[in-house]
């Protein structure tokens, strides 16, 4: 179960942090104004529960990932109160976050116990996670010599290994070359299947009408229609 | 507000309660993972490899004793062991500053990512490696003290709460350079300077007693690390257990470090990922 009550968030702007801007505020006596500050969501409230499959849709920049940071606690919202239960996994950019230095191998565990499995659960898939990313030899290499495909295949392999109750989905996660990309939407539909949540954020209407029964449509951070699927792509597509 | 709350869902295992036990150790388990791997890293890139974590304060202590012994018209055999057991307790000091002032900051691909991981498994990961080099350090001083005939005594066991005390200290400044760290980030040269300050007005490469001769005693007294030096110097160097004011000091800085360290996460944790 999720529930986002009210939800606001606000990025502050960078201006508010350099010590210049903060000392220039504490001789005014008068509060730093932040200028680069940005809302990306104003008064979200979402309830979602076991068994829906909602998809997110909207144009660039109105907020679809920000909403789906939220939902899995990485983004504190500046207001309202979010509830989450059950075990979350998220998928963004799955090529970032590694250690250079480190091996394949190494970073397979590391990843492993960040995302939240247990030593003994990495160590039983640990041959099937590599197995998965068709890197062979390379894992035994530092990853920075890998390329960005590599990155992905590492980053999506240990990402997925986990069967979570809730999954929270950036549509772009499934990158890669045509045969891994393959590989991916196979893996992912099995974890979307198994999972009792789905947040899926996408711009495909296509891949969004074969995997969810309900549809939230954000613009400019405010939730503009929520609905069964096919009401809100058919409204989203007709605007 | 935010409310996560764990429930043991049918067919998912439940993520531990923010604060629970499990949670503990999860944060526990990452920490050690990364900080192996930054240990390695560190050990694996030199030809010597572990050799450098004590020969690299030896070094120092052999070049800078030969000088300052004379300078200060004090005996070699005991102001080198002093000197090198001092500069390695110095050098995990300005470790837990240095690495917990980059500790979020170079963690920023996994706060930006993946949630539900601990803010304090960051500045956790840098104390680990650092204390490790402490460990062998100390293992190398005892060995010079005892290679200049210095006592080997049962007092050394008081080294072991004294450790403690310098693992927590480490930890809480970490996390205060950390958070710091991350919400300005001149806040790593204005640190170096205080480093380097406070490294002349503690005996690390003098003797204290210089200080108090010169009618500077209050210098020690209120300086929080000179107690906890002494809480491994004295049994280390002299076999001895270390006098209980030393204690009070320390325990006192140790805990007041520990509430500022986990209130300065506390208050960072619904802003921090913002400052990335």
């Amino acid at each position: 179960m999720i529930r986002l009550e009210n939800i606001q968030l606000t990025f502050p702007g960078r201006g508010a942090q350099s010590l210049r801007e903060k000392i220039t505020s504490m001789v005014r006596m008068s509060p730093a104004v932040d200028r680069g500050a940005v809302t990306a969501l104003r008064g979200v409230d979402l309830d979602i529960k076991h068994g829906e499959r909602v998809g997110v849709i909207g144009l660039n920049g109105a907020g679809k990932t920000t909403l789906l940071k939220v939902m899995c606690g990485i983004y504190p919202p500046t207001e309202g109160r979010l509830t989450a239960e059950g075990d979350i996994a998220c998928l963004f950019e799955v090529a970032t976050g590694f250690e250079m230095e480190a091996t394949g191998w190494e970073n397979i565990v590391t990843r492993g116990l960040l995302i939240g499995l247990s030593p003994r659960e990495i160590r039983e898939r640990t041959k099937e996670i590599a197995d998965f990313t068709e890197l062979g030899n390379a894992l035994d290499r530092p990853v920075k010599t890998y390329s960005a495909g590599m990155f992905i295949r590492l980053g999506f392999a240990v990402s997925t290994a986990m069967v979570p109750d809730v999954l929270l989905l950036d549509e772009v996660v499934a990158a890669g070359d045509q045969h891994f990309q393959e590989k991916a939407t196979a893996r992912l539909k099995r974890m979307v299947e198994h999972a009792s949540i789905l947040v899926l954020v996408s711009h495909s209407m296509s891949t969004v009408l074969a995997n969810c029964n309900r549809v939230v449509w954000l613009e400019s951070g405010r939730i503009r229609m929520d609905g069964p699927a096919e009401d809100v792509v058919h409204a989203y597509t007709a605007d | 507000m935010v409310r996560l709350t764990a429930s043991g869902a049918p067919g998912g295992r439940a993520t531990p309660a923010v604060g629970s036990r499990q949670e503990h150790l999860r944060t526990l388990a990452i920490a050690w993972q990364l900080a192996r791997l930054d240990l390695v890293r560190r050990y694996t890139a030199t030809m010597l490899g572990l050799a450098w974590a004590v020969l690299s304060p030896l070094l120092m202590a052999a070049v800078i004793g030969t000088v300052f012994a004379r300078l200060f018209g004090v005996e070699l055999r005991s102001f080198l062991p002093y000197l090198f057991l001092n500069l390695t307790l110095w050098s995990f000091f300005s470790a837990c500053l240095e690495g917990g002032a980059i500790a979020f900051v170079a963690a920023e691909g996994y706060i930006k990512q993946i949630p539900r991981v601990s803010l304090f498994t960051y500045p956790l990961r840098m104390i680990f490696a650092a204390f490790i080099t402490l460990l062998l350090g100390l293992v190398a001083a005892a060995m010079v003290s005892l290679f200049f005939g210095g006592p080997l005594s049962v007092a050394w066991l008081c080294v072991v709460p004294g450790l403690a005390c310098w693992f927590l200290f480490g930890f809480s400044i970490a996390c205060v350079s950390g958070v710091m760290n991350t919400a300005v980030r001149d806040f790593q040269y204005i640190q170096t300077v205080g480093v380097q300050a406070l490294f002349y007005a503690t005996p690390v490469m003098f003797p204290a007693d210089l200080l108090v001769g010169h009618g500077l005693s209050w210098m020690l007294t209120y300086n929080p690390l000179y107690h906890l030096m002494m809480l491994v110097r004295v049994p280390l160097l002299t076999g001895q257990v270390p006098p209980v004011p030393h204690y009070v000091a320390s325990l006192a800085t140790v805990a007041v470090a520990l509430v500022v360290g986990s209130i300065a996460v506390q208050r960072a944790r619904p802003r921090l990922v913002f400052w990335l």
